[in-house]
């Protein structure tokens, strides 16, 4: 069941309404059992995976716990990272591994045939498994005591809300949330709502509104006229792709957020205006927040993390960027994607002081408002450039979306451009706007929201602002239901 | 491709009524700013607190019309997109809340 959907607008208010009057005692179960119901709206049959990585890192984490030596403590944190990972390998990459393997062996001579198996990628898989390594890691390391109810650890792992694609929970900020009463509050309803339709408005009314634009161009290098696909349109394409994997994820995670606030549980935050990052550094300290500490908890850290040789420091961040890669899918595009952000880093770490010593020289203070526009759009350039493997459907493609993004540039006819886009001034305003509302509802209702003073008093323009929202999702919908357009969340794949 | 709500009178007018009474909002809600910071009597900010949520209601109301004379003279899917987006950005801007002073 997708979020942007008729049957979760039915789900959400019957679960709500379950939560609220069933006893503290069995609301688990109701939680549980309505969060497989949401998962087996797409994939029935895997539902097993997520129950064998419930079992597995359930039993594991409790066996760590009772284990006196060492040793045994250590097979059984193996035994949970192997059976977890095992099924994660498996699924996801499996088929990528055996197509790169028989490529190989064919270029060296051997005539293999290509053996791969009619997998289909569990929804959320590398969701649930890093949110399920962190608990066991957490139990072996001491930092949490092993869950007793397995009802309780389940529900950890399947939660609804977050099941499908983040935020990546610890166990120390859901599990106790989960246990609690959360009595109805006005104010945590008023907020959940309003984070549901922002995540609606970014979703609906802007990622899949845009998405067609951007699929007209990166899908259809081959049948689009040579002379059309240019650097400026490449470049269009892909500031509008920017847009679209941000609204589309942070408004997954709004909304996800804001179902979860109305039942009184608070998930953390993942995003905190991304574009507005000032390198690639504070970028990831701003998008997916909790996978990029899931990877400095459990990946950077254990490596050796800064504190290190140079060398090893940077070995290190090429690393975890790699498997970011690897994580997010199972090809190539991806892997270079992550590996450009670990290279980015590393430059950006080798030129940091003699940056610092460039604006000494030249008299310009780091705080100089024109410097740090520079260094956002900078920041913003390179993380599009990187957007273009993300995006790009294989490496035959990226590699002409690059060669024309730095060489098409004679002769280019904006007009003619616009064209290959598909794109009216009118849609191109409409987009512009857009952006200019998501910065203001995200300085609005990002998580600082808690300090802000948002329910003083009765407001008819604050409650117009939110009117204007729901309609804006409500009118976006049906045009997309109209064109038979709405789509998927992109980090479903994942 | 004709732009029908910048060719049709009604459409130009419901536009022009909304967008007055969206910039009437944004100079009562600059008018409440002003009279917190200069710690104005308890009768004037009520009236100003009075004013704002009735030129935020004739927002509404104006909003309304004027979608309902985007729809009447037909305009497409993408102009009713665009003026939501507008009025969107317009309400929120008018509405953005302060940090509360500790």
């Amino acid at each position: 069941m997708v979020f942007n959907s008729l049957e979760f607008l039915i789900f959400f208010p019957i679960v709500l309404i379950l939560y609220r009057i069933l006893p503290l005692k069995i609301r688990w179960v109701m939680l549980l059992i309505t969060s497989y119901y949401f998962y087996m709206g797409w994939q029935a049959d895997l539902l097993y995976l997520i129950l064998f990585t419930t079992l597995v890192s359930y039993v594991c984490a409790r066996k760590i716990e009772a284990s006196v030596t060492k040793r045994a403590r250590k097979i059984y944190l193996v035994i949970a990272l192997v059976a977890s990972l095992s099924v994660l390998f498996f699924f996801k990459y499996f088929n990528f591994l055996s197509e790169n393997v028989t490529g190989l062996l064919e270029l060296m001579g051997f005539g293999v045939s290509e053996f791969t198996l009619n997998l289909i990628l569990p929804v959320g898989i590398s969701f649930y498994t890093f949110q399920t390594l962190s608990y066991v890691i957490d139990v072996y390391r001491g930092m949490i005591k092993a869950e007793k109810h397995f009802g309780y650890y389940a529900l950890y792992v399947s939660y609804f809300p977050q099941l499908v694609a983040g935020p990546i929970e610890r166990p120390e900020n859901l599990l106790p949330q989960l246990k609690r009463k959360n009595p109805f509050t006005a104010y945590d309803t008023a907020v959940g709502l309003k984070m549901m339709a922002v995540g609606f408005f970014k979703k609906v009314a802007v990622a899949d509104q845009i998405s067609k634009y951007v699929d007209g161009v990166y899908n259809n290098l081959d049948k689009t006229t040579p002379g059309l696909i240019n650097g400026f349109t490449i470049t269009v394409a892909t500031v509008l792709f920017a847009v679209q994997i941000y609204c589309d994820f942070s408004g997954y995670t709004d909304i996800a957020i804001g179902c979860a606030r109305v039942m009184g549980i608070k998930l953390m935050q993942n995003f905190d205006n991304p574009y507005s990052a000032t390198s690639i550094k504070d970028f990831w300290r701003r998008w997916h927040i909790s996978l990029t500490s899931w990877f400095t908890d459990y990946l950077y850290i254990p490596l050796g993390g800064s504190r290190c040789s140079k060398v090893k420091h940077y070995r290190n961040i090429l690393i975890v960027f790699f498997i970011s890669g690897v994580w997010h899918g199972a090809a190539w595009t991806f892997i270079l994607w992550g590996t450009m952000h670990g290279i980015y880093q590393i430059v950006g770490n080798i030129t940091a002081k003699y940056r610092v010593m460039l604006w000494d020289k030249l008299g310009v203070s780091q705080q100089n408002p024109i410097l740090v526009i520079a260094k956002k759009i900078g920041t913003f350039a390179l993380v599009c450039i990187a957007w273009m493997a993300f995006r790009a459907n294989s490496l035959r493609d990226l590699g002409f979306l690059y060669k024309q993004l730095f060489t098409g540039w004679s002769g280019v006819s904006i007009t003619e451009s616009m064209k290959a886009l598909d794109m009216s001034v009118m849609a191109l305003m409409t987009v512009v706007f857009s952006v200019f509302v998501i910065n203001l509802l995200d300085k609005q209702i990002n998580l600082r929201i808690d300090e802000l003073h948002l329910d003083s008093g009765l407001s008819v323009p604050r409650a117009n602002a939110y009117i204007t929202v729901c309609w804006t999702v409500c009118v976006a919908w049906l045009i997309l239901l109209a064109s038979n357009a709405a789509s998927s969340f992109i980090y479903f794949q994942f | 491709m004709e732009l029908v709500i910048f060719s049709n009178t009604f459409a130009l007018i419901a536009m022009g009524v909304t967008l007055f009474l969206y910039l009437l909002s944004a100079v009562i809600s600059v008018m409440q700013t002003v009279a917190e910071a200069n710690n104005c009597g308890d009768g004037s900010r009520m009236l100003i607190s009075v004013l704002k949520n009735v030129s935020g209601v004739l927002c509404i109301i104006s909003q309304l019309v004027m979608f309902g004379v985007f729809f009447y003279i037909g305009a497409s899917s993408q102009e009713l997109l665009f003026a939501l987006m507008v009025c969107t950005a317009l309400s929120l801007v008018i509405s953005a809340p302060r940090k509360e002073k500790k």
